[in-house]
């Protein structure tokens, strides 16, 4: 006889937060907060590839998060709701980004191929830093797929509607992320 | 090489701690709100319908729709009359235009947060021989970037296109004769816009030079122009007194406390050349469609309005309390999760009957549309001047004979929807005595009978206890969830969501008999739930029926096979019977719906396939 599974009480904590939330309980966003902080920050992060970026990401979240609360009632999970807040802001960011660095430096490839923040790689350890550095290497929408569905499971289905492209151009594009980050990582242990 | 398990599990790792930095930020700003927010908890504000629209996916189908609703009101300012020499002339010289263009620039406030401003401007050209043409530029509401649209109505064709370039997308609409007709009468005629303004009580401005040209103006705030949508509404009209022409049309709309828009009408040019070309409009191969082809618009029909207030009050309990466009909107989304949900199923259930999947937008848009064919039937008996009056703040589906809905159809008769939705046509006289009726019993409720009430009052409370159940399972406090979800059962025996709880319950507690029992009722109540086959599947599982398992997960499969939760669930069951390959193929595919499958069950199913 093996050990008895549950279906995620996880998911009932989450439910219980909703229920407070919707009746306008605020401070069911401490315990939110909380909760999530160091997972959204570090999606954030593996997006951006820029640390105190991602937590300026996870702030205006939250921040809009409370604005909006008497507003709209929370439905669904609360982590994918996050991720996704988090995901659009991270995405908006990046866009305005390029916008400007393009306007600074025209002839430079916005992509940021040489342009790789060390404290970034440094942030997750030893260990990491090799795999950090080549995911900032990544097109940004490439990482994107890979970060969103292999670090915050979301689905490719959830992810291509966000990027506003199809479930195959998603999936493509995860697959040349994983392509890329093998090659890169082989490619450097070789060295 | 090495393999993408091994690249996931790496990115899996990665882990950074929040900065006590950004803790202290955000936690002063959730204490700092939540200061404010007990001082004003009096005045809850009501969910902004618009933000909550423009925020999902349904956001640019909503902008068609209001650009729908907004040509449908807009262009119903000019008219035919003989009450002013100057607006009778004006329909000599306006009827000879065969093709007219003018722009509209609308100031919406308030429907993306309390002060905030959007600016929707629109082209439109008018053929009477082709048809419609808009251009449509607004912020989009999520990044503020300039989003345009097209729009074609193509009489002809009986469609209304719109275009989204930015997007690739575009929707294609099919339009019944009734909404045609009325499309095509309204905006290929500007005397109808200067009509619906004679037809109401207006003013007369005096004469002013508009941009240079010398104008004529007339103003109304009769409620009846803006066709029911507004609580407040000013309509200014300024007419060229050498051509006797339109100049500029101003509209002040009050929706409700928050929103209000203001929309100016101007530029008019009259005779703009127009060729079959210009309305021709091509969809670029790369453009995919937002809804499936031949959707159809709500109808306006008295029987497509009796069919919304059906569906509102089968999912709420209730009829709506106002029908105008957007209260009804706004009460639609405050509906509870539930009544959603069940909706939902309810349409899956007939596709599933009819064979066919549809897009989620259009399953959405399906959805709303016996709604949105009240509230245009509604607007349709405004604008054609019906004097319609409608009780849903009083009347509900227990008064049956009491008055819900009336309009005037002739002179002297009126035809009258009953709180059963049951309709009659009546004298006047007639009229006066029901209505009587009906706004006494609005306020008493005397055909409510105390049982009614008294199951109502049950309902509530068995909500409640569900509640206190379900916050006691989420504590471990088994032994109070089981007594309150069990009286909650008791009271209401069909609250579905007492049985999932208690059966999840029951299952952490290793008694799946009893588990399987629960979640065999919510199957009895919710026949179309993927869920609850795929916890029966689960309780199945550890009751080691494995049969019985791998049948009910694969029933919440072909209930809807894109949800990753029972793939996992039949794998783990496949590896309990020895299947292995059966596994992996569950494995890859609850992986594929970006499900992660657990790493003790994939270690497990390694070491027993030899496969990794």
């Amino acid at each position: 006889m093996f050990q008895a599974w549950k279906n995620g009480s996880l998911m009932l904590q989450d439910k219980l937060l909703i229920l407070k939330f919707n009746r306008g309980d605020l401070g069911a966003l401490h315990g939110v907060y909380e909760k999530y902080k160091d997972d959204l920050v570090t999606l954030a992060a593996a997006l951006l590839t820029d640390v105190s970026a991602a937590e300026d990401v996870v702030h205006d979240v939250f921040v809009s998060f409370i604005e909006s609360s008497r507003k709209f009632r929370l439905t669904g999970s609360l982590k994918g709701y996050l991720a996704t807040c988090v995901a659009n802001n991270a995405r908006n960011r990046n866009k305005s980004q390029r916008r400007r660095s393009a306007a600074v430096k025209d002839e430079m490839h916005s992509a940021g191929a040489d342009s790789t923040n060390p404290e970034f790689t440094a942030a997750f350890g030893e260990e990491l830093s090799r795999l950090s550095g080549a995911l900032a290497r990544l097109p940004y929408e490439q990482r994107e797929v890979l970060i969103l569905h292999s670090y915050s499971g979301m689905k490719f289905r959830t992810i291509a509607k966000q990027q506003g492209v199809s479930i195959n151009t998603a999936q493509g594009r995860y697959r040349y992320a994983l392509d890329k980050l093998r090659s890169m990582l082989n490619g450097e242990a070789r060295k | 090489m090495r393999p993408a398990e091994n690249l996931n599990d790496l990115i899996k790792k990665l882990q950074l701690k929040a900065s006590a930095d950004l803790d202290t930020r955000v936690h002063d700003d959730i204490s700092e709100a939540l200061a404010g927010h007990e001082k004003k908890q009096s005045v809850r504000s009501e969910p902004k319908i618009w933000r909550i629209i423009m925020k999902g996916k349904t956001a640019k189908i909503a902008v068609a729709a209001v650009i729908l609703v907004g040509v449908l009101v807009l262009t119903n300012v000019f008219v035919e009359t003989n009450k002013s020499v100057v607006l009778a002339g004006v329909l000599e010289k306006v009827e000879q235009a065969r093709a007219f263009s003018y722009k509209v620039e609308m100031t919406m406030t308030g429907d993306m947060r309390p002060g905030g401003e959007r600016v929707i401007q629109t082209t439109m050209v008018i053929s009477n021989e082709y048809g419609i043409k808009g251009e449509t530029t607004m912020p989009d509401p999520k990044t503020g970037e300039i989003i345009s649209t097209q729009m074609y109505v193509l009489p002809d064709q009986k469609v209304m296109l719109s275009l989204m370039p930015q997007q690739k997308k575009y929707m294609r609409v099919e339009l019944d004769e009734e909404l045609l007709a009325r499309m095509k009468k309204q905006n290929n005629d500007p005397r109808e816009m200067v009509k619906q303004m004679l037809d109401c009580e207006y003013t007369e401005l005096g004469r002013t030079v508009l941009n240079g040209v010398e104008a004529d103006g007339f103003e109304t705030t009769d409620p009846k122009i803006s066709a029911g949508m507004a609580e407040d509404v000013s309509v200014k009209l300024w007419v060229d007194v050498e051509t006797w022409l339109p100049v500029l049309w101003e509209v002040e709309m009050k929706m409700n406390d928050q929103m209000s828009t203001h929309g100016v009408v101007s530029g008019f040019q009259w005779n703009v050349p127009v060729a079959a070309s210009d309305f021709e409009p091509v969809i670029p191969e790369d453009f995919t469609s937002m809804i499936d082809d031949g959707y159809k618009m709500p109808s306006m029909t008295e029987e497509s309005a009796l069919e919304g207030l059906k569906l509102f009050a089968d999912m709420s309990g209730q009829y709506p309390k106002k029908v105008d466009m957007i209260s009804l909107m706004r009460e639609f989304t405050t509906f509870n999760a539930e009544a959603r949900a069940k909706l939902r199923d309810e349409i899956k259930q007939k596709e599933r009957e009819q064979g066919v999947m549809k897009e989620a937008t259009t399953r959405m848009l399906e959805k709303m549309r016996p709604i949105q064919s009240l509230a245009l039937f509604y607007s349709t008996l405004v604008q054609d001047g019906k004097e319609p009056v409608y009780y849903g703040e009083t009347v509900g589906p227990d008064n049956a004979n009491a008055v819900l809905m009336r309009w005037k159809i002739s002179d002297g008769q009126y035809r009258v929807v009953f709180g059963n939705l049951l309709t009659s046509d009546v004298p006047a006289e007639e009229l006066a005595k029901l209505e009587k009726f009906s706004i006494d019993s609005g306020n008493k409720s005397p055909s409510i009978t105390e049982e009614a009430a008294l199951e109502d009052r049950d309902k509530s409370s068995a909500i409640d206890y569900y509640n206190r159940g379900d916050a006691h399972y989420f504590n471990g406090e088994y032994d109070q969830a089981f007594s309150e979800l069990t009286k909650a059962i008791e009271i209401d025996p069909r609250l579905a969501r007492a049985y999932v709880t208690r059966g999840q319950a029951y299952n952490d507690k290793h008694k799946f008999d009893l588990a399987i029992a629960d979640f065999t009722k919510v199957i009895e109540i919710e026949p179309a739930k993927t869920s609850a086959y795929n916890d029966r599947g689960m309780a199945y599982g550890n009751n080691g029926e494995y049969d019985l398992a791998v049948a009910d997960y694969s029933k919440a499969i072909e209930i809807d096979p894109l949800v990753a939760e029972p793939y996992r669930g039949r794998a783990r069951v496949y590896y309990y019977k020895g299947e292995f390959d059966k596994a992996w193929k569950d494995v890859y595919q609850a992986q594929a719906l970006g499900h992660p499958v657990g790493s003790k069950l994939l270690e497990k199913l390694r070491k027993a396939s030899g496969r990794d």
